[in-house]
């Protein structure tokens, strides 16, 4: 029998927030302005609201079924088949989504401060961080992330603290942003932001020590990230109003230029590139590693063996696009989409597991 | 075991390339440029002034001789043509040994001409660049940016950055104009609902060395940047407010003009306010005004024009008396109250009158209004410049005199 590291729900719900509170640093916060308006911060609370409402019941069901995680509920609710698609599935969309981070963030690098420097060299660097953590066991790396995440959450509340000087609330009104009902239906598309989250808990729920706690563990990084995601956003809105907030491709780099204490503690920044890139790290191994685990259990590919052609499609979509620009728009455009592989694709899986369950018992 | 070695080792490797080696710069192979002075020129071209800092003669190390006062000089001015900020930088590399860098900027200048002709794209190239603060302080300068840097010799201060802070901190205190940086400008340029503004740095004219300066000619009661009357000092002077509307100059505000500006906006602090006495009506006194509270707004609409009707609280401290009425006397404070009300409410209502006139907003009369909207749509198409001129305004102020300085009786000393 495989000896396995395990771990605890607090531990999972910390790597959770970790891989959640890199979209504080993306320009994703793009998509919630554009989403929710001068409301963007009722968006995001918005969107974390529907987030925990589709991903509990499939963690419920989870529980209930006795499957280990997404891949293994795919298979007890059609079969192996449905185990192979839903594996080529998620590691399509972590290929797509790491590689998009992976370019917005070397982008970034090159664009904020490392303005000589070619911008491979950030991309290079960062994946190959990102490769090596992913190399090790899953346990390990929420292990990483879950002590992480007390000194990101810190350093985040730190920075948004030290704007808060700079803000006008007044630029967060009307607000009701785009009126209720397009607030409502972006805010419940923009939950597809958390998609990757999602995914990360339901496989990574094979290796939870009880596997009960995986839906209040996913709802607490959840729901805590999101709080601080919606502060952060109403900050931005109030330093950098609409319409201009928009337009702003990385909204915390310019909130960290602004934070000064006092004439001698000026040009902080740097200490908030530390956190980020680490973090953007923490995101990347993350994903790729649960990439390579749903295939493990669908196809039977070692996970170091599926790690290798992983981070090179990564690696080739994080090349593909061919400037800035449509980085940001091809993933932000492709994000609704999310949806659909993290939540809607795991109920349909956990309806199946429930009602082919029910069949049986009344069969039997 | 060898394989998390390696890996170790690679890891480790990596994070000593994170600090970017191409990126890699040494102090002594930067200038480091504090201000920066932009002007209009024909054909849209910029004329841009650069102060740098001259790093060893700041910290007093040596440097250059200043003919004037024999010290070290700790600033150089360079100036360039181009067509953006940015190529002019580029541009003034090529007679520096050193590469000009943004990341230390204090203050930016901004030509009359040009804040006229609008700034908004000149203000986004600072949002965009790397080096740049939006936290560095923004200035208009009466006539051209050029001679306002040239000639701004302050007495007392050497180091360059200093004489920005100088004038910053000076106006966080005194109020003689408002502190703005690039983020505040921008962002009441971006948000609907208001107008930004300006504090003003202007070369004062009847200012000359000092073996040639005459005692300055009586003045008018509030001065416009420029036109303070003194001699000696620093030629140029830092007072006064620039309006916008949206991004382009439309006029400028006197001290007192925007010390209400300040206070219908609710930033004002303390200041000294220099009002008719009401008991003795050809003596002036000097009172500190203290805004401690917010204004109160409320908006209304009388059928589709707008309205809005202010009140603001003073405190006051009496500070001079030359007209030796006793003010601590209940009967005489009340009419001293009265009459420092009714001052400020004049000088509002000018200031109101006049920046209506340029169809501008300075103090934000528009976001009240934000909240009578329920969305952004309907407050986006409500078009608030549109309604500027129909405002009306009704300012009401109110002033409780609380102290009388060290000495509370009238300014007598009682001998004959």
């Amino acid at each position: 029998m495989e000896n396995k590291a395990l771990f605890g729900s607090w531990s999972l719900a910390g790597a959770a927030a970790t891989v959640l509170l890199v979209e504080l640093f993306e320009p994703i916060m793009q998509a919630a302005v554009r989403a929710g308006q001068t409301a963007a911060w009722l968006s995001l609370l918005i969107a974390g609201l529907v987030a925990i409402l589709l991903y509990w019941p499939v963690a419920a069901c989870m529980a209930n079924a006795r499957c280990s995680n997404l891949i293994k509920l795919a298979e007890a609710a059609a079969g192996k088949t449905a185990a192979v698609i839903t594996s080529v599935l998620v590691s399509a969309f972590v290929v797509y989504h790491s590689g998009f981070i992976l370019r917005e963030t070397s982008e970034m690098a090159v664009s904020a401060f490392y303005s000589h420097t070619p911008q491979t060299f950030p991309m290079v660097a960062l994946g190959l961080c990102a490769f090596g953590c992913a190399r090790g066991d899953l346990a390990g790396i929420v292990r990483l992330c879950r002590t992480f995440m007390p000194f990101l959450v810190g350093a985040m509340v730190v920075l948004l603290a030290g704007c808060v000087g700079w803000a006008k609330f007044v630029y967060l009104v009307p607000v009701l942003g785009p009126g209720v009902l397009p607030l409502l239906v972006n805010s419940a598309l923009l939950s597809a932001l958390h998609a990757p989250v999602a995914l990360f808990l339901l496989v990574a729920a094979g290796d939870l020590t009880d596997r009960k706690r995986l839906g209040p563990a996913g709802s607490v990084a959840l729901g805590g990230v999101t709080l601080l995601l919606a502060f952060g956003a109403a900050l931005f809105l109030a330093i950098y109003p609409l319409p201009m907030g928009r337009s702003v491709t990385f909204p915390l780099h310019l909130l960290a230029r602004l934070v000064s204490g006092g004439r001698f503690f000026e040009r902080l920044e740097g200490i908030w590139i530390m956190f980020w890139f680490f973090a953007t790290a923490c995101h990347l191994a993350v994903l790729l590693h649960i990439a390579a685990l749903s295939l493990r259990d669908a196809i039977g590919t070692p996970v170091k063996v599926g790690l290798l052609p992983l981070a090179v499609m990564i690696a080739t979509t994080a090349l593909f696009p061919p400037d800035q620009g449509r980085v940001l728009a091809w993933h932000a455009a492709a994000m609704p989409y999310a949806l659909g592989v993290g939540y809607v694709l795991p109920l349909v899986l956990a309806l199946t597991v429930m009602l082919r369950r029910r069949w049986t018992s009344r069969a039997g | 075991m060898r394989a998390r070695r390696t890996t170790a080792a690679i890891l480790l490797f990596l994070a000593t390339l994170l600090a970017g080696c191409w990126d890699r710069m040494e102090i002594e192979d930067v200038a480091y440029v504090v201000t920066l002075g932009v002007d209009r020129r024909e054909d849209n071209r910029l004329l841009v002034t650069a102060r740098m800092a001259v790093v060893q003669a700041v910290g007093g190390a040596g440097g250059q001789k200043s003919s004037a006062t024999g010290g070290p000089v700790s600033f150089g001015l360079v100036t360039a043509d181009a067509e953006t900020m940015n190529k002019a930088l580029y541009t003034l590399n090529g007679s520096s040994t050193r590469r000009l860098d943004l990341r230390h900027l204090r203050a930016v200048i901004i030509g009359e001409e040009l804040a006229r002709s609008g700034i908004e794209p000149l203000l986004m190239e600072f949002v965009r660049h790397p080096q740049a603060r939006e936290a560095a302080v923004l200035i208009l300068a009466r006539g051209r940016a050029f001679d306002v840097m040239r000639e701004n010799l302050p007495v007392i201060e050497t180091n360059p950055a200093k004489m920005t802070e100088g004038f910053v901190l000076q106006s966080k205190q005194l109020h003689l104009a408002p502190p703005v940086y690039i983020q505040k400008f921008v962002a009441r340029l971006a948000a609907p609902g208001g107008d930004p503004f300006l504090p003003v740095m202007a070369r004062n004219p009847y200012i000359k060395p000092l073996k040639d300066q005459e005692p300055p000619a009586p003045a008018e009661h509030s001065a416009l940047p420029g036109d303070l009357a003194r001699g000696g000092g620093n030629p140029v002077e830092f007072i006064g407010t620039a309006v916008f509307r949206a991004d382009r100059l439309k006029g400028f505000l006197t001290i007192d003009e925007t010390q209400m500006l300040l206070a219908l906006r609710g930033e004002m602090g303390k200041t000294y306010i220099t009002f008719p006495d009401p008991l003795t009506p050809d003596r002036q006194l000097t009172m500190r005004f203290h805004q401690e509270n917010l204004p109160k707004y409320q908006t209304s609409y009388q059928g589709r024009q707008p309205r809005v009707s202010v009140r603001i609280l003073f405190e006051g401290e009496l500070l001079a008396v030359p007209g030796g009425t006793d003010y601590v006397h209940q009967e005489n404070r009340v009419r001293l109250e009265a009459a420092a009300a009714k001052y400020a409410e004049g000088v509002a209502r000018d200031l109101l009158a006049k920046t209506q006139d340029w169809g501008a907003d300075p103090v934000g009369f528009g976001h009240k209004f934000r909240k009578r909207f329920a969305t952004w749509p309907e407050w986006e198409q409500y078009d608030w410049p549109k309604h500027i001129k129909d405002l009306k305004v009704d300012v009401s102020m109110q002033m409780r005199v609380r102290r009388y300085g060290l000495f509370t009786g009238p300014d007598r000393t009682g001998g004959k």
